[in-house]
């Protein structure tokens, strides 16, 4: 292992040493390192984490059931397997260019080499993790499908494996070649964002399985008679089906094609560790290192703006609109709030084009309802936690009212989130069945009822802005917030809308009523018990 | 002024302040010594109200902290140790959140802040992130919010941590005449040689408990020892200091 470590330039000494450190710091909080309640939050974690990757694993296994063909059951399980690794590796470029810990050792004698590897081997623990809990369903699903034979199950867990280990592998050399060009913290703001369109582009995957079987169940046709992936040289374009090819090889009779791709696989994953072993990595400390030497200056907003603001609202709002320009975190949180709502408007956009919920009576248009699902309580939360919480001693240590800063907070939350989906969905709906009165009406019901699942979200999870911590150990998992309170709201509206607030005018208009009675008396509510929560907020830094 | 009323705070086992007693007047520089883990981050984040006590009482500017936190931190100025700031923000920009979370008008606040940043050298800065600023102009910074709504009450945490030696003069003269002014003020820090020169009484305190507390002769007559540091040294229980240097020399030759 020595030898192959020092021809690849790695110290293999210092590369256990720091691979081991960091394989425990991952795994500290659970282990309990930080206590027993941060140990119960990361355990807590961790089963969301495992329930979510087995939750998308499912969708891959029954593709696996449904499709009588194998190569492409198992393409769309490795598609949806590099996606997932993808979106992990994007979400932790933070980690491999501007390491945090490059101030601890980037001083000490570790050879660039050594260094990139500790960092990829941290990584390849992290995909291959995420691998394992993905993958378990749909090699399940393969053991089932051959009647107990292992050959298929075995090939699919090769080609997951090999999925993982090449999109890590294939991400980290596009960093190494793109750090010639971009400064560090120019990429990380890049890829960060890519991950949220990677995330976007995987729920809409999931979201397209479900439409489809829909609309072919309707039409009474099945998958495996329709479907089966096309056996011309065209396959050898796309690397999932490279991947994929072990299961059609492991089925038996493959053909010429499938072990092209089964070679061509093989190839890259050489390739790829080959141009990382190489010139990649040589520079790779000193180009992390000129990211923290980067002292670009960028002028920021002044104060003073924002005259007609005062006091806690004024000052949530500046640290709000710094932290938008400047921290990618919360850049990132924010897209991400938004991933939701965009595909429930798409979603609902497919469902209800043309239909009018005031003239089809009912349930029309219901879809767009859930835009505001998760919405509030998952920016509220953005909101909340940051890695600069400990900067939040200003709200302890000044005579501010943390009452108001927590409703400054929700406040910025209707404008910002609220206001622009009942936009979106007035302008959807106008388009859509061309009313703009019933748009308006529809919008404001959704805005109004957006505004009551905001209250709540805030009522029963008082935080001041920026002030807590991310939790320890965390792993990057799609956007939490779906929780209890606001599906149980979903819930409501769906049967509020569907029963009776667009039968007719006057029944919307009562509903209109009660929403507003509501809002008020969640608000008399929230002042009420802001008033006694916020005074027990403890600082968190 | 401050004071302080059998303060006690616990971590679990440990006691971080043991029925602590202080009582600073107006016109005073009380210096707050001790070595690491003595208690003095403690007591200074019980004043301020960033932690609670468990129990005894925190005064300032005679308003009890636990019970009246608002009245008492309008009149509070407080400079952290090592301070995190939201480092998107500019100057100009955190200094206005600090106003807004004093309740000052704009006109005032921004009046106040152009004068404090143009006084501390922060003028040609203003516009720049945080995040940009090195420690000592991050730390004139935090100075600047702790004044801008002009307290009664300053407690400062190692207020000259990373500022270069002509701010750290601008800001011992600033703090004599403050203290003339009648303002109270609560200088913690480990830098004995500052401390002996600008405070008016010292407090020293080890294990959450008070030692000693007068002026340096004081200190050092009840140490028996010759200047302050020899007196930190055999209060707290700390070796010779040329003791150590030789058995860290013996440990650095050793194979």
């Amino acid at each position: 292992m020595r030898r192959l470590f020092s021809a690849a330039g790695v110290d293999y000494g210092q590369w256990r040493a720091l691979a081991r450190a960091y394989t425990l710091i991952d795994y500290a909080a659970i282990l309990g390192a930080y206590g027993h309640a941060a140990s119960m939050k990361a355990a807590r974690h961790l089963l969301y984490y495992v329930l979510t990757w087995t939750i998308i694993g499912s969708g891959s296994a029954l593709y696996i059931l449904l499709f009588s063909d194998t190569w492409l059951s198992a393409t769309i399980m490795t598609t949806t397997t590099s996606m997932l690794v993808a979106f992990v590796v994007l979400a932790q470029t933070g980690n491999l260019i501007a390491p945090d810990d490059y101030e601890i050792v980037g001083f000490r004698p570790v050879t660039s080499r050594t260094y990139f590897a500790v960092r990829a081997t941290a990584l390849l623990v992290q995909t291959t993790e995420m691998a394992v809990f993905t993958g378990y369903l749909p090699v399940i699903a393969y053991l089932w499908r051959s009647g107990g034979s292992w050959r298929q199950p075995l090939a699919a867990a090769l080609a997951i494996a090999g999925t993982a280990v090449t999109t890590t592998l294939g991400i980290t050399a596009m960093y190494g070649w793109l750090l010639k060009w971009l400064r560090p913290a120019a990429l990380v703001r890049y890829v960060t964002f890519a991950g949220v369109f990677v995330l976007l582009g995987l729920m809409g995957m999931n979201g397209l399985f479900f439409l489809v079987v829909m609309n072919i169940g309707d039409a009474g046709i099945t998958f495996s008679d329709t479907v089966s992936l096309p056996r011309t040289l065209w396959i050898l374009w796309y690397p999932g089906a490279w991947f994929a090819s072990y299961v059609e090889i492991a089925r038996g009779g493959a053909s010429a094609i499938a072990w092209t791709a089964a070679v061509l696989s093989v190839a890259a994953t050489g390739a790829l560790a080959m141009a990382l072993g190489d010139r990649l990595t040589a520079g790779y400390a000193v180009r992390v290192a000129q990211g923290f030497a980067d002292t670009r200056v960028v002028a920021g907003g002044s104060g003073g703006r924002w005259s007609a603001l005062r006091h806690e609202a004024r000052a949530v709002t500046l640290i709000a609109l710094a932290q938008f320009r400047g921290d990618l975190t919360f850049q990132m949180g924010v897209a991400m709030t938004f991933v939701m709502p965009a595909i429930f408007l798409g979603a609902g956009w497919f469902a209800d084009t043309g239909t009018d919920p005031f003239v089809d009576h009912g349930g029309a248009g219901s879809i767009v309802l859930l835009t505001i699902f998760a919405a509030p309580s998952s920016f509220l939360q953005t909101f909340a936690t940051s890695p600069l919480h400990e900067a939040s001693w200003l709200f302890f240590t000044t005579p501010a009212d943390r009452a108001r800063l927590i409703t400054a907070t929700r406040d910025i939350a209707a404008v910002c989130l609220i206001a622009p989906i009942a936009i979106a969905i007035a302008g959807l709906m106008w388009f859509s069945h061309h009313h703009l009165g019933h748009a308006l009406l529809q919008a404001g019901f959704v805005g109004a009822l957006g505004y009551v699942n905001l209250q709540l979200a805030v009522l029963f999870k008082p935080s001041l802005p920026f002030s807590r911590p991310v939790a320890t150990g965390k792993r990057p998992s799609l956007p939490a917030g779906i929780g209890f309170l606001p599906m149980m709201t979903g819930a409501a509206l769906f049967v509020v809308s569907g029963l009776f607030a667009f039968r007719s005018l006057t029944s919307f208009a009562i509903t209109a009523v009660v929403i507003a009675a509501t809002i008020v008396g969640l608000e008399v509510w929230t002042r009420r018990r802001l008033g006694v929560v916020s005074r027990k907020l403890a600082f968190e830094g | 002024m401050i004071r302080t009323e059998r303060l006690t705070k616990r971590f679990g086992d440990k006691t971080a302040v043991a029925d602590l007693d202080l009582a600073i007047e107006p016109g005073e520089i009380f210096g707050f010594l001790g070595p690491n883990g003595a208690g003095k981050s403690t007591t200074v984040r019980i004043l301020t109200g960033l932690i609670p006590p468990d129990s005894g009482r925190a005064i300032v500017a005679g308003f009890d902290v636990a019970q009246q936190p608002l009245e008492a931190k309008q009149r509070l100025g407080y400079v952290p140790e090592t301070p995190k700031l939201y480092e998107s923000l500019t100057a100009d920009a955190f200094l206005d959140v600090m106003g807004a979370l004093h309740h000052l008008d704009p006109h005032t606040s921004r009046t106040r802040r152009q004068e404090l940043m143009k006084l501390l050298g922060l003028q040609d800065a203003q516009y720049q992130r945080l995040r940009e600023f090195s420690k000592g102009m991050r730390q004139k910074v935090v100075i600047a919010s702790a004044l801008l709504h002009r307290p009664e009450v300053l407690i400062l945490d190692e207020p000259f941590d990373g500022i270069d030696a002509n701010t750290t003069l601008v800001m011992k003269t600033l703090l004599r005449e403050m203290a003339a002014q009648g303002k109270t003020i609560l200088f913690s820090s480990h830098v004995l040689d500052v401390v002996e020169r600008i405070c008016t009484r010292i407090c020293i305190i080890d294990k959450g408990r008070k030692l000693v507390e007068g002026t340096v002769a004081d200190i050092c007559r009840s140490a028996g020892a010759p200047s302050l540091d020899e007196a930190f040294g055999r209060l707290t229980g700390v070796r010779e200091s040329s003791t150590v240097t030789a058995d860290i020399l013996a440990a650095l030759a050793r194979d």
